[in-house]
């Protein structure tokens, strides 16, 4: 008995102990595999795919978006609460503007898209009425979509206002006259100025601008309209320093002579920032404190902020110091195109007449 | 004790190279200055290292063993077939210099004179091969036309047409054709930025695009660029 027992005991042990460790097995297996699939250890290793930082963005705008069109189909006393519409914001808490999935059919949506042509591409599509190689979209990026970029959302609802760069009340039209006058140079364009007044270029246009603000709040300044507005530069303007800093960080796309680069076909990728083919002294574009912002907030396209305060205004004051077409308010001479070397206000002789 | 002086020696040997190396980092004009001094260089002389040197036993290295007869390329070995002669001579330059790291390039880039760097450029660059990529990483090829076309700018991210032109067919020495690539050289390429293997971009601005992208995206993109033509010789041009 003794001996028997003696003898069983261990082979008991031994099967037990078996058995255990495939239970711990299955166990760790089963665990492990858990763990696996969690993504937790590559995370904790940093190890991971990147978590997709485009997609997560897009989901959320989309599905704030999608959200808000299905909140105002059922507006209403047995839907929803007209306190209950919220704006819709994308991941950073700007405005989201509609997706181009949220165009409409039929003849607005036609005049929507026109103008979305015209906007990032009007010497094609406005060609009558542009005098240089500039799109809407060249300031106004992401198609006028971008926070910080002067965004048309932000613009939208802004309009019927006074400017005091023309001492008058300025609706949407007269803003687009405006952009076709001095940052697309009309005056060197094939009918030498901005479309007439009430011209179909001004409805799709418009159509395009309105629709990219569906659902922001009408005459609201809404946070990322315009550019950035800077302090005031440290360190006056050298021409020897921002000229290294052009050189540097814009001369790869625009070029060193600035005239931006074109493809085999003759379009342009970068456009050109100073002489015949840009903007003239009039725009926006050619104030340096405007251009500062621009360049601060989204100069090298694709490293937004990556210059310094004071780099953007060396790089805003150098650009702006080169030839560029006159001002057509300053010139009487409708021949002289192109002013001379020098701060855009120093050139120029003749009267002044108001725009539009 | 004395392992400080040893220690000294070697820093003392390491150094010189590592120095070299920061120096001899590229400026993206370099291609502008490689493309014009190729100018003045006959194709020609890229022949015998594109065919093999009849003479050689060992052709393995040739040019068109790996790019093809055409320079189109296949699978992860890019098309060079009409990119800028500038981006080419450039990459040659970089792989002779360590700048950028591949094992076979590295290899044969390494006897490489100027002038030959600038004849291959010469050649490879005046080149009209047609088609040759297809999709084929299983990419979702909306994606990859969205990308491509109107970029994600909620993470800061352009398009890829915004500086490789409006039909992908390049711009200037230093954006190079992507349309008609093939798609594994193109994913490769993308991963490589944003492991940080591959950092000759100017401004970084290859490596701040592809940390944005997953690999999803890269794969969607991939695929999207091989579906467009390669970049064509205009009639006005031959």
């Amino acid at each position: 008995m003794t001996q028997d027992h003696h003898e069983e005991e261990p082979h008991g042990k031994t099967v037990r102990r078996w058995l255990y460790a495939g239970l711990g097995a299955v166990v760790l297996l089963a665990g492990g595999t858990a763990v696996v699939r969690t993504g937790a250890v590559p995370r904790a290793l940093g190890l991971a795919q990147a978590p997709g930082a485009t997609q997560e963005a897009d989901a959320r705008k989309t599905r704030v978006r999608e959200t808000f069109e299905e909140d105002i189909a059922r507006l209403g006393p047995d839907g929803v609460e007209l306190a209950s519409l919220s704006i819709p914001t994308d991941a950073k808490g700007y405005f989201a503007p509609p997706l181009e999935s949220e165009m409409p059919d039929g003849e607005d949506g036609a005049s929507i898209r026109r103008g979305r042509d015209i906007f990032l591409n009007p010497g094609a599509n406005a060609t009558d009425y542009v005098g240089n190689a500039l799109a809407c979209a060249n300031c106004h990026l992401n198609a006028g979509r971008l926070a910080n970029a002067a965004p048309m959302w932000a613009a939208s609802g802004v309009y019927p206002k006074y400017r005091s760069k023309n001492d008058q009340i300025n609706t949407m039209e007269d803003r687009i006259t405006g952009c076709f006058t001095y940052s697309m140079n009309a005056q060197d364009g094939p009918t030498g100025g901005p479309p007439p007044q009430g011209d179909p270029i001004y409805k799709d246009v418009e159509s395009y601008i309105h629709w990219l603000a569906t659902g922001a709040p009408n005459r609201v300044d809404l946070p990322g309209a315009g550019y950035p507005a800077l302090d005031e530069p440290a360190m006056a303007y050298d021409e020897t320093r921002a000229k290294a800093t052009f050189d540097e960080n814009c001369s790869v796309c625009h070029g060193s002579d600035g005239q931006g680069r074109q493809d085999q076909n003759g379009r342009y990728a970068f456009p050109p920032l100073w002489g015949p083919h840009s903007y003239n002294g009039g725009a926006g574009m050619s104030r340096v404190s405007t251009a500062a912002g621009f360049i601060y907030a989204n100069m090298p396209i694709g490293k937004p902020y990556s210059l310094t305060e004071q780099e953007a205004w060396d790089v805003a004051g150098y650009i702006n110091a080169q030839d560029r077409p006159i001002d057509p308010r300053k010139v009487t001479d409708a021949d002289a195109p192109v002013a001379p070397a020098g701060p855009p206000s120093a050139s120029g002789t003749g009267t002044v007449v108001p725009a539009n | 004790m004395i392992y400080r002086p040893i220690a000294l020696v070697i820093a003392l040997v390491l150094a010189p190279p590592v120095l070299a190396q920061d120096a001899a980092l590229p400026e993206w004009r370099a291609a502008d200055d490689y493309a014009a001094a190729a100018a003045n260089v006959d194709p020609a002389l890229a022949m015998p290292l594109i065919n093999g040197d009849p003479e050689a036993t060992d052709k393995a290295w040739a040019c068109a063993s790996c790019h093809g007869d055409a320079g189109q390329g296949a699978e992860t070995i890019p098309r060079l077939s009409g990119l800028s002669v500038g981006y080419i001579v450039k990459q040659l330059h970089d792989y002779k210099t360590g700048v950028r790291q591949n094992n076979n390039m590295q290899y044969v880039a390494r006897t490489l004179t100027d002038e030959q760097m600038a004849a291959l450029g010469a050649y490879y660059g005046a080149l009209d091969a047609p088609p040759a990529a297809t999709p084929s990483l299983g990419g979702d090829l909306e994606r990859g036309r969205m990308l491509a076309l109107e970029g994600d700018w909620n993470v800061d991210l352009p398009s890829c047409f915004t500086c490789h032109g409006p039909s992908g067919w390049g711009v200037g020495q230093a954006f190079p054709a992507i349309a008609g690539q093939n798609p594994s050289y193109i994913h490769a390429q993308l991963a490589a930025w944003k492991a940080g293997s591959r950092a000759n971009a100017p401004l970084g601005l290859m490596q701040s695009v592809a940390a944005a992208l997953s690999d999803d995206d890269m794969r969607a993109v991939s695929d999207y660029l091989a579906s467009l033509p390669p970049p064509q010789r205009l009639p006005a041009s031959r």
